[in-house]
């Protein structure tokens, strides 16, 4: 580009021609005030701030609309300049609310920080404040136009930026300009994407997010962008949604395989917190991630697997103890750390919980085995049926780290009477044999005592091997069961009955063999400060749940041998510092549930990935698993306008997978929060070198 | 709300512009008091501004809130700099030129009649007795014809009298409508921004002078007090 010569305020500079004064100073280091300037928007010399004089012109321009051209001079802190900023500014304040310690933009507040610069006050003018109730008809934002100086940033982001055009001057009542949204409507009828571009761009308080709709003290990137926050490894959900939306399946499951190894049985059992977080749900609900993950597993042809980065053998080998999700993850991102990585697996079968733990109605083996084998390619060497006694035999075997990875698999059998008859299963114990195909025992009637999920998994499992009357009966009352709402609905659909509000006293039986559950109704509970249960209940209510089959599914804790001499804490849980390096053990390491007990398949991804970093770190330095495995296309910061788009309803998956259209049509739900954070964040005075 | 379409100046061209301002000052800005007259003209424009700059939309809006302030009474030291500097600021750093043409014509006022708004903020005289906040109404004996058409036109009930008597307007309770002034077929309602004259303090027989009342008490000289 062609270059020209100016000077401002004495320095000298070459810049493009075509730049504004503005940009040209500011690029250069030298502050001009400026407010309604903002480095993504075009220009619209509104505020009068940052007016310059040119010598050999009369006019006093604004150097935002005013190109540079060869040999001007300008002035721009000339006494005249300064006067006009002031009566600018001091003709915006005298408009403006003047309690700044009670704005939710305090020290954040462009405005602010000009007033300090100006040094001005409201004092010399009279008050033109025009009193307007503070809007918080939608459900994302707040507009306080209290506090707007009508500096058209907003206005300029929406319809240049976004295309969306939502926002405009519009009359009051009293013939005063403010900004509004376009012919005094809410934001929803003028169809507002909710982009939050608006909100970004807003030098003052008059635009703020809702209270609640993102959590402080986050990086930008992840404040803005809630799914991926929430994701315990931090997915990029918009990034991967957007390419669904362009068909770009690739770039999908590449994005979503940059963090983790599972992507196919995370699209059929993930916990999605995204979904959790995602503001669209404000709007009507949430956006369907998991099926959209999914979606893109199923599509997956594999070309991600030429962008993997395998670091050069380092020499150092790791044993990995347990191979669910946790383990294959830790042994997955430390193999391509350079680490000879072995997997030792108890079971007959690699995956752990997806493999043994989850009914296959809900997560097909073949996923699950799929995703295994690609493990394996990677150079991870997994030992079936390998039970490991001895943690010293693996170190004299030259395994330099060790990493517990055994999960929560043991259930918990109530202390009553009869607990131990041959007909009565704990819940892991029952899913596992039922996995791998020794399901012989289910009998007509099964009683299931728990109401969690995994109760669920235990009963829904019963009635596939062939049960006829299948009862859940737990503690809790309907509304306090833990187990999902899809889960429950699900299961009565599937002619589960439940008993709320039950307390077991014994298992009916004789000869090894129980026959029912003797039960009372319990009226109400709580705990006491040693947090030991105490129970109401109903007087005459005793009574027996018949039953062939009887399941505990009280929850679960981690088995650990006790040779091991690892240290625990309370629930059998593995002592760690930091949730992986083992209290004590210089060598050995652990995550997943047998850390915290039971919890998500992501969570346990997210540990195994911490688990690889300082595992890493500790055998040669190298914490860094990421991978770039996506290309990266620049997102369109242009949406448009859209009529339909804020109505459109949550496509949940119909059959087992999204149709091609379908999963488009949801993808384009999304509201594209991470547009956001591609806006700059315009610089203060204090942060130009000559100001 | 009312939808209203907002005027787009960028647009226009000057002479438009200039021809539509003036229009506006014929019409609107007409009376005798320059105050007055910048008080009607900022009201009127201010609500043709487009909004988009500051220095028109909230220069035009301060011109407004200032002189009616001025008018009433609230006039401050350093009002006329305020007033002098946005119309100066307008004329050469406003967006397009409905400011500036705005802007000149405020400074034009401001310029010309400086002594004019001194006299408003600080001895708090209108000249031109148009701003009601300075001026009393009186009723002068001589030319009242006891009537009481003034009377009955008097919404705040303020004037005393009835047929054949000399009226009394009680400025303490009179609003400054101006209705008896609009109605008094003779001319007799009179206003002061200073002193007002001799005046009786109780309806008299019309025809009655200062001299007939016994030794003047019914009749007194006030001055205006500074305060009303």
């Amino acid at each position: 580009m062609e270059k020209v010569s100016i000077t401002i305020d004495g320095y000298s500079l070459e810049v493009d021609s075509g730049k504004s004064i503005l940009s040209a100073a500011l690029e250069a280091d030298l502050y001009i005030p400026h407010l309604c300037h903002h480095p993504d928007l075009p220009d619209a010399g509104e505020c009068r701030l940052c007016v310059v004089e040119i010598e050999g012109r009369d006019e006093i321009k604004t150097s935002c609309t005013t190109q540079v051209e060869d040999g001007m001079v300008i002035h721009t802190k000339t006494e005249k300049l300064n006067a006009m900023r002031r009566l600018s500014m001091e003709l915006m304040l005298a408009n403006h609310v003047d309690d700044c310690t009670t704005c939710p933009k305090y020290l954040k507040c462009e405005l602010q920080s000009l007033i300090q610069y100006l040094e001005v006050s409201t004092s010399r003018l009279r008050r033109t404040l025009n009193s307007v109730p503070v809007n918080t008809e939608n459900p994302l934002f707040v507009r306080d136009l209290n506090r707007c100086v009508s500096c058209g940033r907003c206005v300029r982001a929406c319809k240049e930026l976004r295309g969306v055009d939502v926002l405009n001057y519009e009359m009051t009542e009293d013939d005063r300009v403010m900004v509004d949204v376009k012919n005094h409507h809410t934001m929803a009828e003028e169809n507002c994407r909710f982009c939050g571009a608006c909100v970004e761009v807003c030098p003052t308080g008059a635009l703020q997010d809702k209270e609640g709709v993102f959590k402080p003290n986050l990086n930008r990137d992840l404040e803005l962008i809630p799914c991926k926050a929430e994701c315990p490894i931090h997915t990029d959900v918009p990034k991967y949604v957007r390419a669904i939306k362009e068909g770009r399946y690739q770039d999908a499951i590449a994005t979503i395989r940059e963090k983790a190894p599972f992507p196919h049985s995370l699209g059929y059992v993930c916990m999605a917190f995204c979904e959790s977080a995602c503001r669209r749900k404000e709007i009507n609900q949430s956006l369907s991630i998991r099926e959209l993950k999914k979606f893109a597993a199923a599509k997956d042809e594999g070309l991600w697997k030429e962008h993997v980065t395998y670091k050069p053998k380092t020499g150092k080998r790791v044993a990995v103890i347990g191979s669910g999700p946790a383990g294959l993850t830790a042994a997955y991102y430390l193999t391509k750390l350079g680490h000879e990585v072995t997997v030792f697996e108890r079971s007959p079968v690699a995956g752990g919980m997806l493999s043994t733990g989850i009914p296959d109605y809900r997560l097909p083996r073949e996923a699950v085995q799929a995703e295994i084998l690609e493990i394996e390619r990677a150079g991870v060497t997994i030992l079936t049926n390998t039970k490991i006694e001895s943690l010293e035999d693996l170190k004299n075997k030259g395994f330099d780290k060790i990493l517990l990875a055994v999960g929560a698999g043991k259930g918990n059998r109530l202390p009553i009477e009869g607990a131990d008859y041959s007909n009565v299963y704990e819940n892991i114990e029952f899913l596992e044999r039922a996995s791998l195909g020794n399901s012989e025992s289910v009998g007509e009637k099964v009683v299931v005592l728990g109401g969690g999920n995994v109760a669920f998994d235990c009963a829904r499992q019963a009635l596939r091997l062939g049960a006829k009357d299948v009862v859940i009966a737990c503690l809790e009352s309907r509304e306090a069961m833990t187990a999902s709402e899809e889960e429950i609905s699900e299961g009565l659909k599937e002619g589960i009955r439940l008993m709320n509000g039950r307390t077991f006293l014994s298992i009916e039986g004789s000869e090894n063999k129980g026959t029912g559950v003797k039960c009372q109704e319990v009226s109400s509970f709580t705990f006491d400060e040693n947090r030991k249960l105490q129970l109401e209940v109903k007087p005459d209510s005793e009574h027996v749940i018949k039953a062939d089959t009887i399941i505990f599914a009280a929850g679960q804790k981690p088995e650990l041998p006790k040779q091991w001499e690892v240290p625990v804490k309370k629930g059998n849980l593995i002592d760690t510092d930091d949730e992986i390096r083992v209290k004590g053990r210089e060598d050995l390491f652990a995550a997943g549930d047998a850390v915290y007990g039971t919890h998500s398949v992501v969570q346990a991804i997210a540990a195994g990935r911490k688990a690889a970093s300082v595992i890493g770190q500790e055998l040669n330095g190298d914490w860094d698993i990421e991978d770039k495995l996506a290309n990266d296309v620049a997102p369109d910061p242009f949406l448009g306008r859209s009529e339909g788009f804020l109505k459109t309803e949550r496509h949940g998956c119909v059959d087992s997978c999204f149709k091609e259209s379908a999963a488009c049509g949801e993808a384009g739900r999304c509201l594209q929060c991470d547009l956001r954070t591609q806006i700059t964040r315009p610089k203060l005075w204090v942060h130009y070198k000559i100001k | 709300m009312v939808l209203k379409e907002r005027e787009q100046w960028k647009e226009k061209s000057v002479d438009e512009i200039k021809d539509f301002i003036s229009n506006v000052y014929e019409k609107e800005a007409k009376s005798p008091c320059p105050v007055d007259r910048l008080k009607a003209l900022s009201d009127s424009l201010r609500r043709k501004s487009c909004g988009e700059c500051v220095i028109c939309r909230e220069g035009i809006l301060q011109l407004s809130v200032l002189t009616e302030s001025i008018t009433q009474g609230g006039g401050r030291e350093g009002d006329i700099d305020v007033i002098s500097e946005i119309s100066q600021d307008m004329s050469i750093g406003s967006g397009c030129d409905f400011g500036r043409e705005v802007g000149k014509i405020a400074k034009d006022i401001i310029e010309s009649e400086r002594e004019q708004f001194e006299r408003h903020i600080k001895r708090k005289r209108c000249d031109a007795l148009v701003c009601k906040n300075f001026i009393t109404y009186y009723i002068s004996p001589e030319a009242c014809t006891g009537c009481n058409q003034c009377a009955k036109a008097c919404k705040a009930e303020s004037i005393k009298g009835s047929n054949g008597l000399i009226h009394i307007i009680d400025s303490a309770s009179c609003t400054k409508c101006g209705d008896c002034e609009l109605t008094c077929e003779s001319g007799a309602i009179l206003k002061s921004s200073t002193s007002v004259p001799n005046l009786p303090t109780i309806p008299v027989p019309v025809g009655s002078t200062p001299s007939d009342s016994s030794q003047g008490s019914l009749m007194s000289q006030r001055r205006r007090r500074r305060s009303e």
